[in-house]
């Protein structure tokens, strides 16, 4: 489903300050994997992340979604195929715009928005019924601007929209990272629900240990750029958090 | 009384203009200065063409078209050449002050003699009251147009641009050719100020846009403070403020000349206006 091919970053190449943040990296992720990736400040996850969605390109090296290669194209046009859900919420939501105007442009991430007005009843509908699954009582509250709701809410819903629009590819950059802790639970589970629900192929990077025992079925270690560790399947679920400790060792 | 409806008409006139900047400045959150410059190639298309037996209705789309031309190249410097915004509208303000010199030909161009808008449309015999009418009517239509286009998803799109580019970019969204529609969607607003306004005062004068954008800014700003005080956050009702507010600003101004305020200090009344604006709810919120 996804593939990377000898990716390769490096930050103020041809300076003293040069940083290699991604070293010969090659990266397969099957249809339907929910990968976790952990590591170090600087260990290249969240330059990875940023070179699948777009904002930065590779200085060598191939990126592609169901063989197709999407290296070339920029973060706008990667978006059909990727949804991201950012660490900051207030970054993947439209404070100004009502929850259902959120929602409207997340309905067609992967479609052109035209002059015409798609904010009806059926649409409202479907939105409702959509966060309404989410069992946090938002459903009343679609016509309220997103930038009154908490946090939690936000990252939840933002989670929600990332999944409407025939979404291949998830990537949650730390989404948790700017919550308390019973938000970050929050936004967990309703994560787990949504990836489990809709089959979806999923990149979650994240500095929560816990995280790799509860969700995902492979985990990747990452440290200078490359990939120190791979396990999926039964090894990945024999992990304990011991383990994962000695990992950072 | 006279004296004040054309205030009014004035202000109403400057609602096209106000809508343009309610777009660039509280949609894109982009301080667009081309606006001088658009408002008086909007005037000057105007002239020119009615001068040369232009009939006013075919002049409308050309005067939107140049005013778009205006704000799409502003767009263009900003989101492609990487320039400052405030620095590209003022790059394309100051070269459009010699395109507007070139369609005028010279500094002011009168135009008692042609057939226009407020002549054409005359309903009733009082020719200000008559005025008002029109204006009041082409503002309405243009604040549903407005409305309308910002409740289409296209719209949402733009809001959501100004609000989130982050978010934008991944939903799908190209936030620099948003940003140029939006520019040019704007000048085009405020070129057609010109053009009502060439008309009102039946002249183009080559200064006429010099510190307008400051004009537009404070209605936006009036009109913004009074919808906050009424809790108006509709985008409908927030355009209908923005009407309200250039009506109220021109008022404003009428009222300083009317008490005695030398007319040579209107463009430092207005800025000290916009200052009151901008700066006195924030003096109250610290006390």
């Amino acid at each position: 489903m996804l593939k990377l091919s000898n990716i390769n970053k490096t930050y103020h190449p041809g300076t003293p300050y040069a940083v290699p943040a991604l070293q010969q990296l090659n990266l397969e992720l099957p249809k339907g994997t929910f990968c976790i990736i952990i590591g170090g400040n600087g260990s290249g996850k969240s330059t990875l992340l940023n070179i699948i969605a777009g904002t930065i390109f590779p200085d060598h090296g191939d990126i592609y979604i169901n063989q197709q290669k999407i290296t070339s194209l920029k973060a706008y046009e990667r978006s059909q195929f990727v949804a991201r859900v950012f660490q900051n919420p207030h970054a993947g939501t439209a404070p100004n715009l009502s929850v259902l105007e959120n929602f409207r442009l997340a309905a067609l991430r992967t479609q052109k928005k035209k002059l015409r007005i798609g904010l009806g009843r059926s649409f409202e509908q479907v939105i409702k019924e959509n966060i309404a699954d989410l069992g946090l009582g938002l459903e009343n509250k679609i016509n309220q601007p997103m930038g009154t709701l908490s946090g939690g809410q936000r990252q939840a819903l933002s989670l929600l929209m990332s999944t409407l629009d025939d979404t291949q590819l998830l990537l949650l950059d730390e989404p948790t990272a700017a919550l308390d802790p019973k938000s970050s639970a929050l936004v967990m589970q309703t994560a787990n629900h949504l990836i489990e629900k809709n089959n979806l192929t999923t990149i979650w990077v994240t500095h929560h240990l816990k995280t790799v025992i509860d969700y995902g079925n492979r985990v990747i270690q990452m440290a200078q750029g490359k990939i120190i560790k791979d396990l999926e399947g039964a090894d990945k679920q024999a992990i304990n958090l011991q383990d994962l400790y000695s990992w950072f060792d | 009384m006279i004296f004040y409806t054309s205030a009014i008409v004035l202000g109403l006139c400057l609602t096209a203009m106000g809508l343009g900047i309610f777009i660039t400045m509280r949609i894109f959150k982009i301080p667009d200065i081309t606006t001088d410059g658009s408002y008086t190639l909007g005037a000057s298309v105007t002239a020119i063409l009615l001068t040369t037996g232009w009939s006013w209705w075919a002049i409308i789309p050309l005067t939107l078209l140049a005013g778009a031309l205006a704000g799409s190249i502003t767009g263009w410097i900003h989101t492609r050449l990487g320039v400052d915004a405030l620095l590209a509208g003022i790059l394309v303000m100051t070269g459009l002050y010699s395109v507007n010199l070139t369609i005028l030909g010279r500094s002011n161009v009168p135009l008692n003699e042609t057939d226009n808008l407020f002549s054409s449309l005359k309903f009733i015999e009082n020719p200000l009251f008559s005025q008002l009418i029109i204006v009041m009517g082409v503002c309405l239509l243009l604040i549903f147009l407005v409305y309308g286009l910002l409740r289409t998803d296209f719209g949402i799109a733009m809001r959501a641009t100004g609000d989130s580019e982050t978010m934008t970019e991944s939903l799908g969204i190209n936030n620099p050719k948003m940003k140029t529609i939006g520019l040019s969607i704007a000048n085009a607003l405020t070129a057609f100020s010109g053009f009502l306004l060439a008309q009102f005062q039946l002249f183009a004068d080559i200064n006429m846009g010099i510190g307008i954008v400051l004009t537009g800014l404070g209605s936006v700003l009036i009109g913004s403070t009074l919808g906050n005080l009424f809790q108006h956050h509709s985008i409908f009702l927030q355009l209908i403020w923005v009407a309200i507010g250039a009506v109220a600003f021109q008022v404003l101004l009428a009222t300083a000349i009317s008490i005695g305020i030398n007319p040579n200090l209107l463009k430092l009344i207005t800025a000290v206006f916009v200052l009151g604006i901008v700066g006195i709810p924030k003096l109250i919120s610290k006390t």
